[in-house]
């Protein structure tokens, strides 16, 4: 992937960030964020999933599910875990095109 | 979210992806890439607003460490898709990047149009419509490049049968591998390009020309109009539409005792077609025996002459690797054979 954020790079994002970025089982416990994937009327159904396969490392069936879940519902929680990485997802999102913000988790 | 159709892409044995767009839609690819470049940055601008600018709500959005990490984000895809606009083919990487410049090109228009719900984007105007639609097939072709898994080892066409020369698969010189099979030009999935034996007017007509026409579908003749005419010695390059290979390299053999000097202007058909190949990154290519049907070359000569010129070729070819001369039938391999084999003794 073409997007290669070193931990240093982004703010406050420390060494524990670079055992395995992107990855589920990583989400913080205690303080966790979710990032939260905002449903927009032009992008191709086909870059969301793209998109989440390649930021979040999710297999076809899981990102078209959370895709799926943005489209119907206007938005998907989409991975929930320490602030550092939820900030650092949002801005790869972004960079093809996807709206994402990032929220505590209640 | 939308639906889409395929466009221009297509993933090549080696894994990269052969690029058949448009000069104008390779034009829009740039620009698009260029208009981005102050998006990470500009933090009043549509782009960012719409990119970047909820995220910040949250993040620290001044902090020099995330405002570093956006920009490098955003500056990496503009630089790849930068470099790799002109580019025949294009690694996967810099396909994500394109994929990247597509998205936020769209994200940063919608934004600039107000557009944020499914109202609002019905009622776009026709001509951003327009746009949308490019941007739409240009990122399924990438999606679907992309996704393609990786392909499978070189495979042989089944009708293709390998003479060895001085290995199994014909001889290796400076590192280019000269084939000599015999089979159907059309049925050689694993090059490159083709190259057809082209009329002046690059008209499907007969033989091989007729061949690779039939495969590749009307849309070849169409892309070959504007080309027309050629003279002979020439070469143009296409794409290779319905056929399994990207390119489609076409040039006009000389007519035996007609067009003279036959010798010059059949080498300067294969000069051309390897140059034109090479210029265009490629690494395979196919020949048919050009001017040999219906031009009435007499085989042998002919053959002198077409694996003459590759000899002599090959050092100074940078992309291509392999050159494979698909004969139309036994007596043609074994006039071929024995013609490489003479050369390479020499």
């Amino acid at each position: 992937m073409w997007i290669r954020l070193s931990s240093a790079s982004v703010a406050g994002a420390g060494p524990a960030v670079a055992e395995r970025e992107g990855a589920e089982a990583d989400a913080a416990v205690d303080a966790p964020y979710n990032v939260v994937l905002w449903n927009d009327p032009v992008t191709l159904m086909e870059v969301v999933v793209r998109a989440l396969k390649k930021v979040f490392g999710y297999d076809s069936e899981k990102a078209e599910l959370l895709m799926l879940t943005a489209h119907r519902e206007g938005k998907a929680v989409v991975w929930t875990g320490d602030r550092d990485r939820a900030v650092r997802h949002c801005l790869e999102l972004g960079t093809y095109g996807l709206q994402s913000t990032v929220a505590r988790a209640t | 979210m939308n639906r889409r159709r395929r466009v221009g892409f297509q993933r090549l044995d080696d894994g990269r992806i052969a690029v058949r767009l448009p000069a104008a839609v390779r034009s829009f690819v740039a620009a698009a890439a260029e208009r981005l470049r102050d998006v990470g940055t500009a933090p009043g601008s549509p782009g960012f607003a719409r990119l970047f600018g909820r995220i910040d709500e949250t993040a620290d959005a001044d902090d020099p460490a995330y405002v570093l990490a956006r920009q490098l984000a955003v500056d990496e895809a503009v630089a790849a898709v930068a470099a790799s606009t002109e580019k025949p083919v294009i690694d996967l990487e810099e396909a994500e990047a394109w994929l990247a410049v597509l998205g936020m090109t769209l994200s940063r228009r919608m934004e600039e149009l107000g557009v944020r719900t499914e109202a609002d984007r019905a009622g776009i105007a026709r001509e951003d419509e327009a746009v949308i639609r490019v941007v739409y097939a240009l990122q399924a072709g990438l999606i679907d490049a992309l996704d393609e898994r990786e392909p499978a080892p070189r495979r042989r066409a089944s009708t293709a049968r390998t003479v060895g020369v001085v290995g199994a698969d014909g001889a290796e010189i400076d590192g280019v591998t000269v084939e000599l099979v015999a089979g159907d030009i059309v049925r050689q999935p694993d090059v490159d390009a083709v190259v057809n034996a082209a009329n002046a007017q690059l008209l499907p007509g007969g033989g091989v020309a007729g061949a690779i026409h039939r495969a590749a579908g009307p849309e070849l003749a169409e892309e070959c109009r504007p080309l027309a005419p050629i003279s002979p010695g020439e070469a143009v390059i296409t794409g290779g539409h319905r056929l399994a290979n990207p390119y489609v390299i076409h040039c006009l053999g000389p007519v035996y005792g007609v067009d003279r000097p036959e010798d010059e202007l059949l080498a300067a058909c294969y000069r051309h077609s390897l140059e034109l190949a090479d210029r265009h990154g490629l690494r395979s290519v196919a020949f048919p025996a050009i001017s040999t049907g219906a031009f009435g070359y007499p085989m042998e000569r002919a053959a002198e002459v077409a694996l003459g010129t590759v000899l002599k070729m090959v050092g100074r070819l940078e992309s291509v690797r392999k050159v494979r001369f698909v004969l139309t039938d036994e007596g043609a391999l074994q006039v071929h054979r024995a013609v490489l084999q003479h050369l390479l003794e020499q």
